[in-house]
């Protein structure tokens, strides 16, 4: 069984593993407009512009439909030894023995956006000398990034065992010898119910590298009224959007018996031993976790407007305007409908020992229930700006 | 018991290069060449467009034009519909023996062998493997103009447009249904007669039912490698332009524009039911037995007689699924969407318009569904044995021995998984 829950573990390690290459630095490349103007004219008109616009949308929409259902019956009794005649008649069951394992791995998404082509790093490169009267410089620079993860899952698991053990009612009646009792082995039941469904794990990075955008211009200029007008203006928007809707049903259904032995009119040794009955539970689900993570540059990226002028003509008027909105919203909403079962019934007693001539007692086994039922839904973890410690949010969760 | 593992299954892809459909456009007009060497070591793509144009005439138009246009298309559509059915029986029990009678040696003694039933059904299907990988197909608009003349305009367009589209649609019903059943037991002795043996007994072979099933189905990976791994040239779209005017009334405009549509649809449908045994109600089981036996009304001198020694009854039941996994990487170097123009003017009104624009979209859209049914309905039992009415001297006479009765049982489901990563 360990085996093959590291077959899932390694199935998923890769996903993981590639969460770890956002965390790299990354490289900043200028993108945009490099415009060099040496003018001596006048009346110079220079307008320059560059716009980006970048849209990455991630959609994951997940429906799980799991039943699971096992019954088992397992059987070492019911036998019988009647008028027979020897130096033993007696009867020895064997142990009943059922194990069952159900594991449900559904609807995990892992989504990591990285890399500086995405998000448009940009720099607008602007350098005039201008020696001509009323040049007019216009710079314009717009950036645009929308990033919109919406994971959506529907699960819908049911889990059911229904487990019969039994190395009781065995009958010995009207033999003759020295022994002729009955001797019944153990039922033991274990189960093991895993649920592990709607995991969504987003994570938005950059690296910690703060690219520049913006309008890096120069201007050196000796005539007269000169207008330059740098505008810079980037907009971000980041929606991250989890759905979860779980419903779990774990029901585990026991019913044992090593009991209900019958021994009647034997003649010598006629005794009853029975087993034990055991069962052990362990019901676990695990549901709904959301990881979001917004970090690196692309929380805040650095806006930079640099205009160098050395001017030496009169009636100079320079505007350099920069806006920068940013926008993140994350919104996690889970639903857990979570019902666990466990119903046991053993007997180990109900045995009749009558009318024998010898030793008629009667032992009855113990009886032994566990159970452990374990819940762990609906878990939100949001780090916006430093994700330093997200890697290792992720890997606990998976 | 030998199981193959999930990860040998797991290593085995179907792989699907796609197809890269690639078209550009070169023009090339009076050159300088030593001009043109500076300019293709000024901006590294492999796209260009030049223009080396030396005038000195007045009313001069010059206008330049570059479209590109990249569009790559994937399309994955698998459909299986899958039935795997086993009945399988096996049958070492059932046997009767009845009347004997030994001098010196056993009468109606039943030995049974084991009885083993295997099924193992694996079904790997609906896979994609999608790579593509595409190195330096940025373009470039290299203009160099010498303009002595008046009232001149010039007009440069660059527009690269770059698709990619990759769907991955599986659709999957598998059933698997086994019925298998072991039986070493219902054995019947009676009425056998021995002196100086056994009589009537029966000892039998173990009984083992064994189902595992291993289905591995809608897979995706897709690595969208736009770009490659060259040193930043993607499906840029850049100018460089060199202008160097003494005429009056010279108007120059630049028009750069890049579009970058990358799409990954991986849609994936699956409905899987596995059972061992339909019903324990109808008896449709997976079973092992070894149980049942009867011995009656057998008579032993020195020996034993009516003893029953049932072997172990063991059922083993191992479903796995693993389906709806959709990985996509896309991976999409620095985009080199720049537009370089150095303008040197000493005439007089002169009006440069320069224009770039980026524009990106990517999409990653996963769709999973799955149903799946695991049933099992196991019946061990080495049990259910009578001994009636035997008769030892000098032995045991109706004497029960019964083996274990064991169910194991693993249902393993993974389902719906969908990592994606944009780099």
């Amino acid at each position: 069984m360990k085996d093959k829950k590291k077959l899932y573990k390694s199935a998923i390690a890769f996903s993981v593993m590639m969460s770890t290459t956002l965390m790299a630095p990354l490289s900043v490349l200028a993108t945009g407009s490099d415009l060099s103007v040496v003018n001596s004219g006048d009346n110079a008109t220079i307008d320059t512009s560059t716009s980006s616009t970048s849209t990455i949308n991630v959609n994951n929409s997940n429906t799980a439909t799991i039943n699971q259902s096992a019954t088992s019956n397992t059987n070492t009794g019911g036998n019988t030894v009647d008028g027979n005649i020897g130096s033993e008649s007696s009867i020895h069951t064997g142990n009943a023995l059922t194990a069952f394992s159900f594991e449900a791995s559904a609807n995990e998404n892992m989504t990591a956006v990285s890399g500086n082509s995405h998000t448009n790093l940009m720099i607008h490169m602007l350098d005039v000398v201008n020696t001509g009267d009323d040049a007019d410089i216009d710079g314009t620079m717009s950036n645009t990034l929308n990033i919109g993860v919406n994971n959506t899952n529907n699960s819908n698991t049911t889990q059911q065992f229904f487990a019969t053990t039994n190395t009781g009612y065995n009958t010995s009646d009207g033999n003759i010898g020295n022994g002729n009792g009955i001797v019944t082995g153990n039922g033991v039941v274990t189960g093991e119910f895993e649920v592990k469904t709607n995991k969504n794990a987003t994570v938005l990075g950059l690296g910690g590298q703060a690219p520049v955008q913006g309008i890096d211009g120069s201007l050196t200029n000796t005539g007269d009224n000169a207008d330059v007008d740098a505008t810079s203006t980037s907009q971000t928007t980041i929606g991250v959007n989890n759905f979860n809707t779980s419903y779990v049903n774990q029901l585990m259904n026991v019913n044992q018996n090593s009991g209900n032995n019958t021994s009647t009119d034997n003649i010598g040794s006629a005794g009853i031993l029975t087993g034990g009955a055991q069962a052990v539970a362990h019901m676990e689900a695990d549901t709904n976790h959301n990881t979001t993570g917004v970090g690196g540059w692309i929380m805040a990226p650095m806006g930079l407007n640099i205009f160098d002028i050395v001017n030496t003509g009169n009636g100079l008027a320079s505007t350099n305007n920069m806006t920068h909105t940013s926008a993140t919203s994350v919104m996690s909403m889970n639903s857990l409908s979570q019902s666990q079962s466990v119903a046991h019934t053993s007997t180990t007693g109900s045995n009749t020992s009558d009318g024998n001539v010898g030793a008629g007692s009667i032992n009855s086994g113990a009886h032994a229930f566990g159970s452990a039922l374990e819940v762990d839904g609906n878990h939100n973890a949001t780090v916006l700006g430093d994700t330093t410690g997200l890697l290792a949010l992720i890997l606990a969760m998976f | 018991m030998q199981k193959t593992t999930y990860a040998q299954y797991t290593a085995i892809f179907f792989s699907l290069f796609s197809t890269i459909f690639f078209s550009s456009y070169q023009v090339a007009s009076a050159t300088t060449s030593a001009d043109r060497t500076a300019l293709v070591q000024q901006i590294h793509t492999d796209l260009i467009t030049q223009a080396i144009i030396d005038t000195t005439g007045g009313n001069s138009t010059f206008k330049t034009t570059t479209k590109t246009s990249d569009t790559t298309i994937v399309e994955n559509t698998n459909n299986a519909a899958i039935t795997q059915e086993a009945n399988i029986s096996a049958n070492t029990g059932g046997n009767y023996t009845g009347r004997n009678i030994s001098f010196g040696g056993d009468a109606g003694v039943i030995y049974t062998g084991n009885a083993q039933a295997n099924v193992t059904a694996a079904i790997i299907a609906n896979q994609n493997e999608t790579v593509i990988n595409e190195n330096g197909d940025g373009i470039a608009t290299e203009n160099i103009f010498y303009n002595t003349g008046d009232d001149t305009t010039s007009s440069q367009t660059a527009t690269a447009t770059k698709t990619t589209l990759v769907n991955n649609t599986n659709q999957t019903v598998i059933n698997q249904v086994t019925t298998a059943s072991a039986d070493t037991g219902n054995n019947i002795t009676e009425r056998n007669i021995s002196f100086g043996g056994s009589a009537g007994s029966i000892v039998t072979g173990a009984a083992g039912t064994s189902v595992n099933y291993l289905v591995t189905t809608n897979d995706n990976k897709t690595v969208a490698l736009v770009g490659g791994e060259s040193e930043g040239n993607g499906p840029g779209s850049g100018a460089s332009i060199v202008v160097n005017s003494t005429g009056d009334t010279t108007t120059f405009s630049l028009y750069d524009q890049l579009q970058d549509l990358r799409t990954v649809n991986n849609t994936n449908t699956a409905q899987i039911t596995q059972s061992c045994g339909t019903h324990q109600s109808t008896q449709q089981t997976c079973s092992a037995v070894t149980g049942g036996n009867t011995t009656v009304g057998s008579i032993a001198y020195n020996g034993d007689s009516g003893i029953i020694k049932t072997g172990n009854a063991y059922v083993v039941v191992d479903l796995l699924a693993a389906f709806n996994s959709s990985e996509t990487n896309i991976n999409t170097n620095p985009i080199p969407a720049a537009s370089q123009t150095d303008i040197t003017n000493t005439g007089d009104t002169a009006a440069v318009e320069t224009d770039a624009s980026i524009t990106t979209h990517t999409t990653a859209t996963n769709t999973n569904t799955a149903q799946i049914t695991q049933t099992v309905n196991a019946v061990a039992d080495t049990g259910h044995n009578r001994t009636e009415r035997n008769i030892s001297f000098g032995g045991d006479a109706g004497v029960i021995y019964t083996g274990n009765a064991l169910v194991d049982v693993f249902m393993g489901v993974l389902a719906n998984s969908s990592p994606t990563s944009l780099h």
